[in-house]
């Protein structure tokens, strides 16, 4: 059951009604019947049902004990048998294959004949996500940050939480558990529902009309990077730079409208991330929660930057480098965290050269052409980035960039050859036009910190009527669903 | 919430909602699919009072091509209504009748048997749409969907919009009026005249005694269908008609027709020596394809058909009925449609102008001459007869006439003309050009921007239907070496 479905849609409405209706001490068991019920919707094996179950399980049975145990050594034992268990799910089903064929190609490099047989299982749908939510609430309650729930049934309501399962944002206890227990004294808001929806067409406007189509042009030209030149191969990258964020930030839009609708604030996950003036800032506004995520569970327990420089480079750059692995067991990915710490840590460790060279340079500062200059390298740099997140291996990302300098194709602006790449005319105005639109949005919530529900509820009732139904109405035409497309899943659902 | 509030934001999402169906329909309007074979029959059903139609004939296109509803009323007074789609299968055909049983109790229906030859279970995707989304009660809608659609697809076509949404990059000005009521659908009874012409040798029939089964699901709905008209105590005949029919199929209409016989149903399979003999039916001038009679054939067949009908049933002579008055015009619509394409196909100069004389007071006609012979003087009489006097006709003249009356006429040595013909431009124009020792003229006729003069001297003649609003015909008439004046079709 897709979430931008005519039967989520039925589900959802049922869903409501039965949430307001059920007595508040009840609301929580209500909700965690929901998400297994949506949960096993999406499984295709029962590997996914026992993973997640064995996972809040042994979360909540390790944070149970700390309360009972006094001794510091005891309770760290605790902490860690816990979280290796729980990490052990997530390396088991997401890494063990690439750790095996880095080995078996280990082993072929060395000469020897050993070879490890082993055969990669299904991924648990949404894993990555349970695993670092439910950690949190592991380290947060080790740290006393957060009390200990006793209640098995609230905290599995925490753990699966269905809007945020699939591809997050990432939940920390101290706000979504804290809201699940305070669930029963949440009345009916009217404007929850009004905003929520809201959030959630906007987060469909965004994915069917205009994710999609950027998916075309990418996977067009990251199918065949070998067969094109420069303009087309920056195209491509920029394409796909687009796509993902279109694409993150609208399930996360729906995630936050859908929570919205059940009376829950989920986290913010973007802050117009494209904004950015340097790479710190962009890890600022992009997958919000993520960042948090390791910048309080792997930056900080490092040393974070309360140690001398060396050291501090040091987490920063393991930091991201885990991040990139996160992502996926690809060194695609493990390179996409290197370069975004790298940026980080040259960026860092410039900064008063850069400052005395403006000065030397007498180049303005304040102005917009200079902030402008700031957002299009970062902008630049991200998009750089991007092309080894989407390749399908190193070789043919380093190939990807290799052809983007080596062959120069300045025609192919001018020669019709962009409309070859899978849109028409036709489709690339509505792309062009259903752009324009999310980037306006997007500036006005990097100007104002407002998303688009407090945006329209600001204007005149007339024109927010008009806003949602044209923008309800564009979705339904002009998205890319239905079976003569072949509309995409959201990127992060792999993760 | 005090209670003034509580009006006012009850007042607001009320407003809101209505606005939101009201755009949702008219985006379902100009999105909807609309195709004539399968879905328009079904809409325009809709909109005829209940119990009006004595006649309703089901099936696949070999109805709405074979079945001609304009003469069945014109020559019998029967007003039949033909509720078929495009390669429909039985099953369709059955939640059709059951659909159409819901407002109308005919005093007969005809089943086309066609959809006994087919061997598949489910039809190609765009057939699935044109049998089945013009369908409005949903319980019939599903069921049909049900039985049409694999399961893997069946959303697809139950939550149509997955289907309709795209079709913004197809859409054209059809879509955005109402298109049935534009002339071809104004006065639809089902039926759609086809004028192709191919030629086909006689199939040779031998006496069919071998039956072959029916494939379980077409056997089943056929069946149902029988006994659905059996239960509402409707008579059914069930019919195949005249195409170029091989072995196989004769094989299974008989062992349909012995399926009728089960139920004593009447079942004519016209695919016989004997009636095409009837029909005086001529297998190299009277099919649009294989399957298909054109517009002379299905007037032969219908004849014969409609005899039967009026002997055999009692049907109601409806001609002069004033709640009968669209079918008169239906009629009158297809007999006009049908005189169109025998001028268009005329190509002897005399009768050509005689035929327009005929149906001049429909017609918009342009005249155009283009150093026309001298022999043109001969035909003074037929000229006249559409309203051009032959003393006005020069070698370089332009007549322009509406409804039988001369509306433009100029012989001056250049002249331009523009106008607006239903929704089409039309820009006809002389040029002369005069050096110092030559004189020359150029000509264009030109219809919605495209130009129709070749390099051809003659008589240009464009004709446009006012009733139907289409362009019958533009063709140029010039001397030939043998002196006959020759057509050319542009």
């Amino acid at each position: 059951m897709q979430f931008i479905s005519v039967y989520f849609l039925i589900f959802m409405s049922l869903l409501l009604i039965g949430y307001y209706i059920v007595p508040g001490k009840f609301r929580y068991l209500f909700l965690l019947a929901c998400n297994i019920l949506i949960y096993l919707s999406w499984i295709t094996n029962w590997g996914s049902i026992f993973s997640i179950i064995a996972v809040t399980l042994i979360t909540w049975s390790g944070t149970s004990l700390f309360p009972k145990i006094s001794e510091k050594r005891l309770r760290r034992t605790v902490l860690i048998i816990t979280s290796i268990l729980t990490v052990g799910f997530l390396i088991y089903f997401k890494y063990a294959q690439f750790f095996f064929e880095n080995l078996n190609s280990l082993f072929s490099f060395l000469g020897t004949e050993i070879q490890v047989k082993y055969r990669s299982p299904f991924m648990p749908i949404g894993i990555s996500f349970f695993t670092f939510q439910t950690l949190s609430y592991v380290f947060d309650v080790y740290r006393e940050k957060t009390d200990v729930e006793k209640n098995i049934f609230r905290y599995a309501a925490y753990a699966t939480f269905f809007p945020t399962i699939l591809s997050g944002p990432i939940e920390r206890s101290e706000s979504l558990l804290e809201q699940i227990k305070n669930l029963g004294s949440k009345g009916f808001h009217m404007q929850n529902i009004r905003n929520g929806m809201v959030l959630t067409i906007w987060g469909g406007y965004i994915k069917y009309v205009i994710v999609d189509r950027f998916a075309v042009i990418s996977d067009a030209v990251f199918q065949s990077y070998d067969s094109f030149g420069t303009v087309i191969l920056c195209l491509g990258a920029v394409c796909y730079t687009l796509q993902i964020y279109c694409d993150f930030i609208s399930y996360s839009l729906i995630a936050l409208g859908l929570g919205k609708m059940l009376g829950i604030e989920v986290t913010e996950n973007f802050n117009a991330p494209y904004f950015a003036r340097s790479v710190q800032e962009f890890w600022r506004r992009w997958h919000i929660s993520l960042s948090t995520w390791f910048r309080d569970y792997v930056y900080i327990p490092l040393g974070g930057s309360r140690c001398s420089s060396l050291h501090k480079y040091r987490n920063l750059f393991i930091t991201f480098l885990v991040s990139g692995l996160w992502h996926g067991a690809n060194w695609t990915f493990i390179v996409w965290g290197m370069i975004h710490g790298i940026s980080q840590i040259i960026g860092g460790a410039t900064v008063s050269l850069k400052k005395r060279l403006y000065g030397v340079l007498h180049i303005k500062q304040d102005c917009f052409s200079f902030r402008l200059g700031q957002r299009m390298s970062t902008l630049g740099l991200v998009s750089f980035a991007w092309i080894f997140f989407r390749a399908d291996s190193l070789f043919i990302a380093v190939n990807y960039i290799k052809r983007m300098i080596s062959t120069p194709d300045l025609w192919t602006l001018f020669n019709g050859a962009l409309y070859d790449l899978g849109l028409d005319t036709l489709q690339m105005n509505i792309l062009l036009i259903s752009f324009i639109v999310f980037i306006t949005v997007d500036y006005l919530k990097y100007k104002t910190h407002k998303n688009i529900d407090i945006l329209l509820f600001e204007q005149n009732y007339i024109f927010y009527c008009l806003a949602i139904i044209l923008l309800f109405l564009a979705t339904l035409v002009f998205g890319m669903y239905g079976p003569e497309f072949n509309s995409q899943e959201f990127i992060y659902f792999q993760f | 919430m005090n209670k003034s509030s509580s009006i006012s934001a009850a007042l607001r999402i009320t407003a809101f909602l209505i606005a939101l169906l009201i755009m949702l329909n008219q985006v379902y309007k100009i999105l909807c699919f609309k195709y004539g074979d399968g879905i328009l029959g079904l809409k325009k059903l809709y909109e005829f009072d209940d119990d009006s139609i004595d006649v309703l004939a089901l099936g696949s296109s070999h109805a709405f091509e074979d079945i001609n509803t304009g003469v069945l009323f014109r020559s019998y007074g029967i007003a039949a209504y033909i509720l078929a789609g495009s390669v429909q299968p039985y099953w369709n055909t059955y939640y059709y009748l059951a659909e159409a049983l819901k407002t109308q109790t005919p005093r007969l229906v005809i089943l086309e048997a066609y959809a006994s030859t087919f061997d598949f279970d489910y039809s190609d995707h765009s057939r699935i749409i044109k049998n089945n989304l013009g369908l409005r009660s949903p319980e019939i809608l599903y069921s049909s969907l049900k039985i049409s659609s694999p399961q893997e697809t069946f959303d697809n076509y139950w939550f149509s919009y997955r289907l309709w949404h795209s079709r913004y990059s197809e859409l054209g000005e059809w879509d955005f009026e109402a298109y049935y009521q534009v002339p071809l659908y104004q006065y639809y009874m089902g039926f759609g005249i086809n004028f192709a012409t191919t030629a086909f040798e006689v199939p040779e029939l031998s006496d069919c005694t071998d039956a072959l089964q029916l494939t379980n699901k077409t056997e089943t709905y056929y069946r149902k269908i029988i006994e659905l008209c059996i239960n509402r105590d409707i008579p059914l005949l069930i019919v195949a008609s005249p195409y170029v029919v091989n072995d196989r199929e004769q094989k299974l209409f008989h062992q349909s027709e012995l399926i009728a016989d089960e139920y004593g149903v009447n079942f004519i399979n016209f695919n016989s020596a004997e009636y095409y003999n009837m029909m005086e039916l001529d297998f190299n001038t009277d099919f649009a394809d294989r399957d298909h009679l054109n517009y002379i054939g299905n007037i032969k067949y219908t004849y014969l058909l409609g005899k039967f009908l009026r002997e055999q049933y009692l049907l109601p002579d409806r001609r002069g009925e004033s709640a009968y008055k669209i079918w008169e015009l239906h009629s009158n619509d297809v007999l006009n449609r049908t005189y169109n394409q025998f001028l268009k196909e005329e190509s002897n100069f005399n009768a050509y102008l005689e035929k327009l004389e005929n149906n001049k007071s429909n017609y918009t006609i342009a005249v155009m001459a283009v150093n026309c012979p001298d022999s043109i003087s001969q035909y003074a009489d037929e000229l006249s007869g559409i309203g051009i006097e032959i003393g006005d006709f020069g070698n370089g003249s332009l007549h322009i006439l509406k409804s039988g009356k001369l509306d433009y006429q100029s012989h001056e040595i250049s002249w331009i003309f523009n106008d607006k013909i239903g929704n089409n431009m039309i820009h006809i124009q002389q040029d002369a050009e005069f050096t110092h020792n030559s004189f020359s003229q150029t000509h264009e006729l030109l219809w919605n921007g495209i130009n129709y003069v070749k390099n051809t001297n003659g008589i240009y003649i464009l004709v446009y239907d006012n009733l139907s609003e289409t362009l019958v015909d533009i063709c140029c008439f010039s001397e030939s070496a043998d002196g006959r004046m020759a057509k050319e079709n542009l």
